[in-house]
């Protein structure tokens, strides 16, 4: 999926509330291609209407896990949200939806 | 001679830990389409075994972890299904247009949503986080 989306020029930003120094382990633990933004402040979870409200260690919100596909005009695609905290989202899906998209 | 079912016993607590276990290893992969299946069949099999040498042995402690099976099992079900549920994210199906947004990466780097967009499609992955 990530060879699919590169090939259009688009990227993908992976989004976790997580300080930038947790970050960064994930990333190098993982060996993500990626970047990991780090929405501490819960801003972007808000705008996307993905909040999963005092779901984290300290009760904190967190996000709910999703796929939002942008096309260049901005525009939302397609999304695909978890409906249980166990259903990890499969890329198979977005990928579906990245192939619909023109170009 | 009285019938001993330790070994049943046992494996069925191994098996009701090996779970979960499965389970956790398997939610910090990225990308991964992981549910709970292989961690129920694995509960399930453990709740089996326990059954097997409940009905084959009487002593009082191999009952007694049949019964501690079969509440893991209940106590995990509940967990799946109910206390996982996740909230409809209903402000998400309204929006057309995606949020613009800048925000530091992993590395502090600030990077804005409408610069990424600019060189083509953005497909943006919201994680759980506290990993």
């Amino acid at each position: 999926m990530h060879a699919e989306l590169t090939r259009r020029g688009g990227r993908l930003l992976a989004v976790a509330v997580d300080p930038p120094d947790k970050a960064r382990g994930v990333v190098e633990r993982n060996h993500l291609e990626f970047p990991l933004l780090c929405d501490t402040d819960r801003e972007v979870i808000r705008a996307y209407g993905l909040v999963h409200a005092g779901m984290g260690p300290e009760g904190g919100d967190i996000a709910i896990p999703a796929h939002v596909l942008i096309d260049r005009n901005g525009q939302i695609v397609s999304t695909y949200v978890s409906s249980r905290i166990q259903t990890r989202l499969s890329p198979r899906d977005t990928l579906a939806s990245l192939r619909r998209l023109p170009g | 001679m009285p019938r001993r079912a330790t070994g049943w016993a046992i494996i069925s607590l191994l098996l009701m830990f090996a779970g979960p276990a499965v389970y956790m290893a398997l939610i910090d992969v990225p990308l991964m389409h992981a549910t709970g299946a292989p961690a129920f069949a694995l509960m399930a099999a453990g709740a089996a075994a326990g059954l097997v040498a409940a009905t084959r042995d009487r002593r009082l402690w191999v009952r007694g972890i049949c019964a501690l099976d079969v509440v893991l099992l209940a106590l995990w079900t509940y967990m799946f299904y109910g206390w996982a549920r996740l909230p409809e994210p209903t402000t998400l199906y309204t929006l057309a247009a995606a949020p613009d947004f800048t925000l530091p990466d992993h590395t502090g780097e600030p990077v804005t949503l409408s610069t990424a967009l600019a060189n083509g499609p953005v497909l943006l992955v919201f994680y759980r986080g506290h990993w």
